[in-house]
């Protein structure tokens, strides 16, 4: 299922349940992108939170427990590179593994890159994405 | 916020061929470059105290930079006339308010005759092959983001997991994002096509149609409402319909890429005197700093080749068909861009 922002329930601790099934959070402006994730992550089993834009990313990351973060870079208002700062910075979340999808071509050499674990590019390929996803979880 | 970053002596240093005025929140200039010294024929030194309407007037209505002080936190950029000694100077002015500590220090005016503005004939070589460039990586990054959504809706059908309400919404989505990919390939081919220049009487609900068409799938795929309207009386206008639909589909594209999900973007159209305006506003947060950057850093007015491909061709049509731009923005409340153009005269088919 998934939790919007409005009817998200307040972090007060995780059940076992919710342990088990890890929380991505999606950060996208593209509507498309969003829903097609949700579509697998949530057939994989995962909880998926999204975002359309930076200032919603932070509001989430600051009330729900998030695992993984999928992030694009190019948003209107907060990018994903403020976000991703901001993730650094907070020590709750500062080694929370992020992966950054983008449709820039030189994104790898943003100096976002070096806080991300990795650099997706836009079209990827949803089974590699899956893997990846799973690595970091893993790691 | 480019003019809080700023040094301003070095903005006055910086833009020699430029017309550079700073004055305090009353409109009292505290500060003037050799440029204005010579536009106005005076020495720098005796311009600092006085009001800047003291110094130069528009030849009709209200300098930018009035009402830049008059209305809180509003940009401007386009072509004005202003009178000096009573002869009238048609310039491209940018206006910004200064800010410091979260308050307003005055504006920065920077003005420059079209003639020095510079045109085709300026760009060099290594100008255009990065023109194109930024125009290359601009298509590429338009088209990556539907191919994405494609590839891994197809994907998912591959993998016939879904349930039948999944599979059609994933269906829906390659088709959207299939012809999405297709207007954005046409608009930017009609990039292209713009340097024309024959200038004809324009039925303006023509080229709104054309620019919902273009980027109903755009909005859509935004979930942001895009909203076409014009009077139903509008006249012509005079001007090259290819360069008119560039810079109209180019500023409601951007008014869309910045423009928050469930937003809404209106493209109006009416005529207020012997003018027709056309206006794009959108309610996003505002330009952005880039944006911002690129448009009211004083050295737009010389920059021959902007940044942005939409607001070079705005600039040459504006210079060209008589007409002007504008643009109003206000942080958390979008922007408004005006581009107003003479009606067709009377007698002209």
């Amino acid at each position: 299922m998934v939790e919007k922002l409005a009817t998200a329930k307040p972090t007060t601790g995780r059940s076992e349940a919710e342990i088990a099934r890890p929380t991505l959070l999606i950060v996208d402006d593209e509507t498309a992108i969003r829903e097609v994730l949700r579509y697998l992550f949530q057939l994989r089993g995962f909880a998926v939170l999204e975002a359309e834009d930076g200032e919603t990313a932070e509001q989430l990351l600051r009330t729900m427990p998030v695992d993984l973060v999928i992030l694009d870079l190019v948003m209107p208002g907060v990018s994903g590179e403020e976000v991703l700062q901001s993730i650094r910075q907070r020590p709750d979340t500062k080694n929370l593994p992020v992966i950054i999808l983008s449709a820039r071509p030189d994104a790898d050499k943003l100096s976002a890159a070096q806080l991300a674990q990795v650099v997706v590019y836009k079209p990827f390929d949803l089974l590699e994405l899956e893997a990846l996803v799973r690595r970091l979880l893993a790691q | 916020m480019l003019l809080q970053a700023i040094n301003s002596r070095n903005v006055l240093a910086r833009h020699r061929s430029s017309c550079v005025i700073e004055t305090d929140p009353a409109g009292i200039v505290t500060g003037a470059n050799e440029g204005v010294a010579r536009f106005l024929g005076a020495s720098a030194d005796t311009l600092v105290g006085r009001h800047v309407r003291d110094l130069l007037a528009a030849r009709d209505g209200e300098l930018f930079t009035l009402r830049a002080l008059r209305e809180d936190n509003v940009y401007f950029a386009g072509v004005e006339e202003i009178v000096v000694r009573g002869a009238v100077h048609r310039v491209w002015s940018t206006v910004s308010p200064t800010r410091q500590h979260g308050g307003t220090t005055g504006v920065v005016w920077t003005f420059v005759e079209p003639a020095e503005a510079g045109g085709e004939g300026t760009v060099t070589q290594q100008e255009r092959e990065a023109l194109i460039g930024r125009i290359l990586a601009a298509v590429a990054h338009e088209i990556r983001n539907p191919l994405a959504a494609i590839k891994a809706s197809a994907q998912l059908l591959e993998n016939n997991d879904e349930d039948d309400a999944t599979r059609s919404r994933l269906v829906s989505i390659i088709n959207e994002q299939v012809e999405r990919v297709e207007h954005v390939l046409h608009s930017f081919l009609l990039l292209s096509s713009h340097s024309r220049g024959t200038a004809g009487s324009v039925v303006l609900s023509e080229v709104l149609d054309e620019v919902r068409k273009q980027l109903h799938w755009v909005a859509r795929s935004k979930e942001i409402e895009l909203i076409v309207a014009s009077d139903s009386d509008l006249p012509s206008v005079m001007a090259d319909r290819a360069d008119l639909l560039n810079v109209v589909v180019n500023l409601v594209r951007n008014a869309l890429q910045s423009a928050p999900v469930n937003g809404r973007v209106e493209l109006r159209a009416a005529l207020v005197g012997d003018e027709v305006l056309l206006s794009v506003a959108n309610d996003g947060p505002g330009l952005f700093a880039k944006q911002r950057d690129e448009m009211f850093d004083p050295a737009f007015a010389t920059d021959t080749l902007s940044a942005d491909i939409g607001l070079t061709i705005s600039r040459r049509l504006v210079a060209n068909h008589g007409g002007r731009i504008e643009v109003t923005s206000r942080p958390g409340k979008g922007y408004i861009f005006t581009v107003a153009l003479p009606r067709t005269p009377a007698g002209v088919a």
